[in-house]
């Protein structure tokens, strides 16, 4: 059978993108030591209560992908308990400020939304 | 500790996300990012649900992890590779090229007819039927490429 997704459903992928990136970085911020990937994928999930549950796999070309544009960085390897090390992130001073901008930038939108 | 069943598992899983990612460093790494956290969330998992068993949790910890083809389609929209700028330079030389030796060969064609017909054929109405043909044809060609004109290769990313 043809899977169908509503317009509502499509809208809400399209808008979770921007969004996700938005709060990934929000949680590294909110974890000054660093964090590792598995721990935002956690957060993600609790912190949203469940509004941004993602797969979690899916959040490591997103990590990629902000590590490369310099927003956030690793800080370095931590040996877990029982497996391979791991990368602990840590937010960068341009992932900072672009923060802020992103920040502003939502509140601007809604802000002006509202008034719609 | 992980027994060899569910490392197989593991192995198996990661083989079909890496046959479908580019076989470069950032894949790579994106594999033993995955490899880390597989292992973490089982760990984690087997910890807080003991009545299940090793090839149950393994389950779920995947099912939450999603499906190969799901990171490797997210892979592609974050950090979709760029084509290497020598390989754009090189591709609009070979534009260049291939639009001069056009040009020269409709020239010359429209001289030849031109001289065949004793001048009854103008040449340069000759040149503008051939030019014609030759843009539509490059046009056509660029549209079986799946570009939308001839001209994009030339024109570089931001």
């Amino acid at each position: 059978m043809k899977k169908t997704t509503s317009f509502e459903e499509s809208w809400k992928i399209e808008m979770r993108r921007g969004i996700l990136q938005y709060a990934v970085l929000a949680i590294v911020k909110k974890h000054k030591e660093g964090v590792h990937g598995y721990k935002i994928a956690k957060d993600l999930e609790e912190r949203t209560r469940g509004l941004l549950k993602i797969k979690e796999g899916t959040l490591y070309p997103i990590l990629h992908r902000l590590q490369k544009e310099r927003l956030l960085d690793v800080s370095r390897m931590e040996k877990s308990e029982a497996g391979p090390k791991r990368k602990v992130y840590v937010l960068t001073s341009k992932g900072d400020r672009v923060l802020r901008a992103l920040a502003a930038i939502l509140r601007e939108y809604l802000t002006r939304l509202e008034e719609l | 500790m992980i027994d060899s069943e569910i490392e197989e598992v593991i192995e198996s899983y990661l083989k079909s996300l890496k046959s479908k990612l580019p076989d470069s460093f950032e894949a790579e790494d994106l594999i033993e990012d995955l490899r880390a956290h597989i292992i973490e969330s089982f760990n984690d998992k087997r910890e807080q649900f003991p009545q299940y068993t090793d090839s149950q949790i393994m389950q779920r910890v995947l099912d939450e992890l999603g499906e190969p083809e799901d990171i490797a389609q997210e892979y592609g929209i974050e950090l979709g590779e760029e084509e290497p700028l020598e390989m754009r330079r090189s591709k609009g030389i070979r534009v260049l090229a291939r639009l001069f030796i056009a040009i020269i060969v409709t020239v010359i064609c429209s001289w030849i007819v031109s001289v065949m017909t004793e001048g009854r054929v103008d040449f340069w109405l000759s040149l503008v039927v051939l030019m014609v043909f030759a843009i539509a044809e490059w046009f056509v060609r660029a549209w079986q490429a799946g570009e939308s004109s001839p001209f994009d290769i030339l024109r570089s990313k931001d």
